[in-house]
């Protein structure tokens, strides 16, 4: 297995041991997830940073060297491939979440308090709120579509190397 | 129009360079290890740049190293 493939697997784990008790924590308490949000991108980054220390030291050429491996042109294009599946992921999940969010708007209460004569003094009021709890579950919800376009990347990554590898 | 795939030679030109380790190959043109095994297994088809490298690394032309041939299975 190669450094880079290593580096996806990491990525990989590290991601879902960090996101999956996140999104569990806070779709069951929204209110809390604040603070729960701090530590999760702390542990992510402390994670990461040690699994890709570990993953240096353990690759004989990066210890030998002390140089970092630069991508070859078949990894490039490996990276190129995910960014797009990632990409095409993301925009799916952006786009349904925006479609979700217009279908959520009363159309009718806001055209009628718009279309009301205007009274000097008085403020237009939709009368619309949202709630912390549903925002921040419709905030967790487009945030959970980041998180899996990365898983995406990731995951298409070890699938191309695994490829190579095994076809 | 015809498909064709590209067969290459690398493996055996390892072999006939005193047994050339495929990281060894592969520190000499400048790519992964990963990378040679792509090729030598036809995954990939490598830039004209990298195809250039890999025969200058056996001191030889490019058409020994590689070679066009139409698909018999995609005719």
């Amino acid at each position: 297995m190669g450094f880079r493939e290593k580096n996806a697997w990491f990525c990989l784990v590290s991601i879902l041991v960090v996101f999956v008790p996140y999104f569990y924590f806070s779709f069951q308490y929204p209110i809390e997830h604040i603070s729960v949000f701090l530590i999760t991108v702390v542990g992510l980054i402390s994670l990461l940073a040690g699994f890709h220390a570990i993953n240096a030291i353990a690759t004989n050429s990066i210890r030998e060297s002390g140089v970092a491996i630069n991508p070859d042109e078949l990894d490039k294009l490996i990276e190129l491939v995910a960014a797009k599946w990632a990409g095409l992921v993301l925009a799916a999940t952006v786009l349904i979440w925006c479609w979700f969010a217009m279908l959520s708007v009363p159309i009718d209460e806001f055209s009628s308090t718009v279309n009301q004569p205007s009274i000097p003094g008085a403020v237009n009021e939709l009368g619309f709120t949202i709630s912390p709890v549903q925002g921040l579950f419709w905030v967790n919800l487009l945030f959970a579509g980041f998180v899996v376009s990365n898983l995406i990347y990731y995951g298409k990554i070890i699938v191309s190397y695994r490829g190579i590898s095994n076809g | 129009m015809d498909k064709f795939v590209i067969h290459n030679r690398i493996r055996e030109l390892r072999f006939q360079a005193g047994e050339m380790t495929q990281q060894s190959l592969a520190e000499r043109v400048g790519i992964t290890r990963q990378t040679v095994i792509a090729l030598e297994k036809g995954k990939y088809y490598p830039s004209l740049e990298l195809a250039f490298q890999i025969a200058r690394a056996f001191a030889i032309p490019l058409d020994e190293v590689f070679q066009i041939v139409d698909d018999p299975d995609k005719k």
